[in-house]
């Protein structure tokens, strides 16, 4: 190991025990994040300077991509973790098999809930308090707590009746539908409108294009990721012009990346949603 | 070549050579580069080597030397070259046990055994079980049986893992993919330790029966008039190695491709006497998966690749490659 490398452990090292030693274990000052709204979270709640790894898929805010990164998201590389001497790792509910490890290496773990639009909020807060940015993190959760009352301020009843759809072919096949209880039937709900589906057996059935038209939903929201041209997607639902949305010119399709992050820009996208529905 | 006197140690001394050398360079080979473990003054690195790198190179070890042996017992038994340790649906029964613990959005442990390991154990033996009371019940535990029922029921458990998948939400998807990915990212030896005792005996038992294994290869009634007592032997041998496979695979999940070619690269290279190609089955077969697992996480590092994918996609070629090299050379030999 090269000397200056070798000053810079050390140096990092005193900082960190001098960092450590007026909070004691409470403010962690080498955060790991490990899935993509975890990072967007911890930068939302104020404690996006203390995040010394993240994973490969973290694209976002900017300053994530320059991060150390500590391997995929469901594959975390624990030599690369070790390495960067986290004091805090933040994980999600599907992390629930690897979170033993991580503690076996001595490191405290924090598990966030991004199933929902309220356990998004809630682990701002949550990672604010953690992380002694309690402050500026409630401030944050209060303005996405508004962003959702606005938006469901926006329709005035009766609400539409909305199928939120994602991951078809051309021909309509394979389309993926979420149900109620799903992050994607908070979107609807907050966004004023009432899942089209009323089972929530399946989080995410398939429908057949005729299950499509037997449902007849009020508006249809697509979201279609990857390089895709969204008017096309939008032109290929006039196929299947017996459904009362596509005659009413109430689809929409939207592309946008942060729709496969579960994070606060997540959040914020009900207010585009409840625009979409109410018209605007 | 034939010409030479031949010691029978030292015709094959290159292969514990080749798989010391691997090892060892499985050890060193970090994500950083190679040999930056071995910087003895740096704590984070002994860190790694220690808790991470060596557990993790001991657990490749045990798992490829027990599959492949597991994989040679299986295709001498059952005489047919396309079995595989997960033949008998001791694989989909884990599977299904690790499935069904996320479904029911599980984590917890026992004894510093995870819980999802403990699951799909119990979902492998409940596989074996299944297998040879359907076997049992037929006249003398018959091969063809053994391998219909295993089949059918790696069928019946792969579709309960989809229809999990299909009902159940996002995350309980996640857990179950990653769980099927397999690995051996390990920290600390407790998962070795878990792994080896199922290992040891099971690799034991089947080199123990290495001449019975010769003679079942040829045919069972050939066996039985050389004085093998075929219904237990099979019995042991399904026992041991089916036991063996779940434990491995209740750890480190479903690596597959290892226990059904290293056997047959064995039969190439040492010939289809099970005494040596048993050996071969262990150094070779742990050799190999310690080897595709240093790749998995150091060609794309800080990113791992599931060390599962990398043996097909190293193996297959060079399968291929020696079976069209080893059928050419036995055209040569047959032409001279």
């Amino acid at each position: 190991m090269s000397a200056p490398h070798r000053s810079r452990v050390l140096w990092s090292s005193v900082s960190a025990l001098l960092l450590s030693l007026p909070a004691a274990a409470q403010s962690p000052a080498r955060i790991v994040s490990l899935a993509p709204s975890v990072t967007e979270v911890l930068f939302e709640a104020g404690a996006g300077a203390r995040v010394v790894g993240v994973t490969s898929y973290c694209r976002f805010p900017p300053a994530a991509l320059s991060l150390p990164k500590i391997g995929g998201y469901l594959t975390p590389n624990y030599e690369a973790l070790v390495a960067l001497q986290p004091d805090l790792v933040v994980t999600l509910a599907e992390h629930a098999d690897l979170e033993p490890r991580i503690r076996a290496l001595g490191i405290p773990i924090l598990r966030v809930d991004h199933r929902s639009l309220e356990g998004i909020i809630r682990s701002v807060e949550q990672v604010g308090e953690r992380c002694g940015v309690a402050t500026r993190a409630k401030r944050a959760a209060g303005a996405l707590r508004q962003t959702l009352a606005a938006a469901s301020r926006l329709i005035s009843p009766p609400r539409p009746r909305v199928l939120i759809c994602f991951g078809r072919a051309e021909d309509f096949r394979r389309l993926t539908a979420a149900a109620p209880g799903t992050i994607h039937d908070d979107l609807i709900t907050y966004a004023g409108g009432v899942n089209a589906l009323t089972s929530g057996s399946v989080s995410y059935p398939t429908l057949s294009a005729e299950s499509v038209i037997r449902l007849d939903p009020d508006v249809i929201i697509e979201f279609s990721s990857g390089s895709v041209d969204a008017a096309a997607r939008r032109r290929q639902w006039r196929r299947l012009d017996s459904l009362r949305a596509v005659r009413n010119g109430r689809v929409h399709v939207f592309t946008d990346e942060l729709l496969n992050v579960p994070g606060p820009r997540f959040v914020r996208f009900a207010g585009t949603i409840a625009r979409a529905i109410s018209g605007d | 070549m034939t010409d030479k006197p031949q010691i029978p140690v030292l015709t094959h001394a290159w292969l514990p050579i080749v798989a010391a050398i691997t090892v060892a360079g499985a050890i060193v080979l970090g994500p950083r580069g190679a040999v930056s473990s071995l910087v003895p003054d740096d704590p984070i690195e002994t860190r790694i080597l220690t808790e991470l790198r060596l557990p993790r190179v001991t657990l490749g070890f045990l798992a490829g030397a027990a599959l492949a042996t597991a994989g040679m017992a299986f295709q001498a038994v059952f005489r047919n070259a396309l079995a595989t340790p997960y033949t008998l649906g001791v694989s989909a029964g884990a599977s299904l046990g690790a499935a069904v613990y996320a479904h029911l959005g599980l984590a917890a442990s026992l004894a510093g055994i995870p819980g999802y390991a403990l699951a799909a154990l119990s979902g492998a033996l409940l596989a074996i079980a299944l297998v040879y009371a359907v076997a049992q019940a037929t006249y003398a535990f018959s091969s063809s049986t053994l391998l219909l029922a295993g089949v059918a029921i790696s069928f019946v458990c792969t579709s309960v893992i989809l229809a999990i998948q299909y009902i159940g939400d996002v995350t309980t998807s996640f857990r179950i993919g990653r769980w099927l990915l397999g690995g051996l990212d390990v920290v600390g030896f407790q998962p070795v330790v878990h792994v080896l005792p199922f290992a040891a005996i099971g690799i034991a038992i089947l080199l123990a029966v290495s001449r019975d294994l010769d003679l079942l290869a040829v045919g069972e009634e050939s066996a039985a008039s050389r004085g093998v007592a075929v219904a237990t032997v099979k019995k042991l041998i399904f026992a041991a190695a089916s036991l063996m496979v779940g434990g491995v695979v209740a750890t480190c999940g479903p690596i597959g491709f290892v226990g059904l070619v290293v056997p047959h690269i064995g039969r190439l290279l040492v010939g289809p006497g099970h005494r040596t190609l048993g050996l071969f089955s262990v150094l070779a077969g742990g050799t190999f998966l310690v080897a595709c697992d240093a790749l998995g996480r150091t060609v794309v590092a800080p990113v791992e690749i599931p060390v599962g994918i990398i043996t097909a996609l190293i193996g297959g070629p060079f399968f291929l490659a020696m079976l069209v090299q080893g059928h050419a050379r036995r055209r040569l030999r047959g032409a001279a």
